[in-house]
């Protein structure tokens, strides 16, 4: 039999059989794992986020006094985020300098989607300093980030309106998929969403690829459905964690 | 870290004394407990982690890749990378050329070599993601186990390629694959691991923490191989104590000595962490 690579591939993506190449239905998310209070000797508030073959730790230092003037804000928190890719995080060891355009984009647009959530105001004049290391990368780096993000701050007990989740979408001819892998991400149009709580409210929308009005919906509405499901497995992590410390406490 | 008068001259004394009373009840020559995992990263060759009590924290991927021996000036490239410190600091520069001129002795010649033309070049890539003390020890420890744990798939086409041209073919099989630097005899190969030593008045201290960092007077960098030989460099370092002058020659031989009755237990304690698997840090 001869397959010419194209149709191989095509095929590989989303079966006739309703699979997609992991084995996923449409409407599947990866594994989703993670852990808080990873890092309690060294932070505030810290977090571990397993997303497929993504892997994330965040730490979280906060509020605290801060860097400088332009760090300072009269009327809230300074919220700055630095994300640092790990040069083996991808297949191909790669390096990625530290100020390139991607990965200050990156910062900019999970500072702003925590800004959403984060009660800032009550912490006038003080920074919260978020660093995300990516350990491994393989599609989703900005929702996995955004997860981490969220945990940690919770784990730092930084008030929130309510969690941030973010999960990605895309669309494959009319059937959308949901929480892509390198491979989907490098051959379909997708978005990210960031939805607070289990609202329908976005703290976060990105896309970057050109995607037809009428698959907009349906991929924002399974993308959103993703989100709330990744909320409620960070919840049940927070609560264990919580459970975890009070039966700590009562042994003392 | 900022210390009041009173309790650097509490340190300073109980670390002076002729029996040194560590300020965390370590005996001179004791690491502190440390907590690692290695093996982790299914998209490298080779990692680990490791972080100590206090928060410092480590983790180092190894990545092969085929190149044409002959247009690479060096088979290992050592990249260190710490939170909040610039790439070209002195302490970034000092941690990533020691490794690399150390780890390139050590090696056995032929570990990475394929064929006449290709060879393995080995990326090493240490992330510091936070040091709360000097981020020598945790590195060069982390590097040691990530070192380990690297595995490289074994070469199933022709050795022999001066005359025709071959590009190489590997096992698709992971169960194949060597670890680096492992010969015919299965017999492994130990990286050389350095240790950071604080000097305070006559006595060294293995490992220092931030307090016996603060009252020291210089600190000693020295490698060791896990046969328990002292390699070079043998060098002075700013702790960020306050330093006075040079050091009396007795501190150095001490250091020696020193070193040679941690290397046993050092090595010892990281194979057994080394024998472990796991697939998840947490």
């Amino acid at each position: 039999m001869i397959l010419d690579a194209d149709s191989f591939l095509e095929k590989c993506i989303y079966s006739p059989e309703g699979l997609r190449a992991d084995g996923r239905r449409w409407n599947e998310l990866r594994q989703f794992k993670c852990q808080i209070n990873t890092h309690a000797n060294s932070s505030d508030g810290s977090s571990y986020v397993e997303q497929g073959y993504s892997k994330v730790v965040c730490i979280v230092n906060g509020p605290k006094e801060p860097d400088g003037r332009s760090h300072t804000f009269l009327d809230k928190a300074c919220i700055s985020v630095e994300v640092n890719i790990a040069s083996f995080s991808t297949v191909d060891r790669k390096k990625v300098v530290r100020n390139n355009k991607r990965v200050q984009e990156l910062n900019t647009t999970i500072q702003r989607t925590l800004e959403e959530a984060v009660l800032s105001h009550l912490y006038p004049r003080t920074q919260i300093d978020i660093s995300i290391q990516v350990l491994q990368q393989d599609g989703g780096l900005l929702p996995t980030c955004v997860n981490a993000a969220t945990l940690a701050l919770i784990d730092a007990g930084i008030p929130m309106v309510d969690y941030v989740s973010a999960c990605s979408a895309g669309i494959y001819d009319t059937t959308p998929l949901l929480d892509l892998n390198t491979m989907e991400e490098n051959d379909l149009a997708f978005l990210t969403v960031g939805v607070i709580g289990k609202s329908d409210s976005l703290a976060l929308l990105m896309m970057e690829t050109r995607m037809s009005m009428d698959n907009l919906e349906p991929v924002m509405a399974i993308a959103i459905a993703g989100s709330h499901s990744i909320r409620d497995i960070m919840d049940r992590e927070v609560r264990r964690h919580g459970k975890q410390r009070l039966a700590k406490k009562g042994n003392m | 870290m900022k210390f009041s008068p009173a309790e650097i001259s509490y340190l300073r004394n109980s670390l002076e004394l002729p029996s040194p009373i560590r300020p965390d009840g370590r005996s001179s020559q004791q690491y502190r407990p440390l907590e690692a995992t290695t093996d982790f990263l299914p998209t490298a060759n080779g990692s680990a982690r490791v972080r100590t009590s206090d928060g410092g924290e480590c983790i180092v991927g190894v990545k092969a890749r085929v190149v044409k021996a002959a247009s690479e000036s060096s088979l290992i490239n050592i990249d260190v990378d710490i939170a909040g410190v610039r790439d070209d600091s002195s302490a970034v520069v000092l941690l990533s050329s020691t490794l690399q001129t150390a780890i390139q002795a050590s090696l056995p010649e032929n570990a990475l070599k394929l064929t006449d033309v290709y060879s393995f070049k080995l990326f090493i890539d240490a992330l510091v993601i936070s040091q709360p003390s000097n981020p020598f020890n945790i590195t060069s420890l982390a590097t040691y186990l990530a070192l380990k744990s690297t595995r490289l798939p074994k070469l199933v086409s022709a050795t022999d390629d001066a005359e025709a041209a071959e590009i190489p073919v590997f096992d698709d099989d992971w169960d194949q694959s060597t670890f680096l630097g492992q010969d015919e005899t299965r017999q492994k190969w130990s990286p050389p691991i350095f240790t950071v030593m604080a000097v305070v008045g006559n006595n060294l201290f293995v490992d220092p923490s931030v307090e016996e960092e603060f009252v020291s007077d210089a600190g000693i960098l020295a490698g060791w191989s896990a046969d328990g030989k002292v390699i070079a460099p043998i060098r002075i370092i700013d702790l960020g104590g306050k330093r006075n002058g040079g050091l009396k020659s007795t501190l150095i031989y001490k250091a020696y000595s020193l070193l040679q009755s941690t290397a046993p237990d050092v090595i010892e304690a990281l194979n057994a962490i080394g024998d472990q698997d796991s697939l998840s840090i947490f």
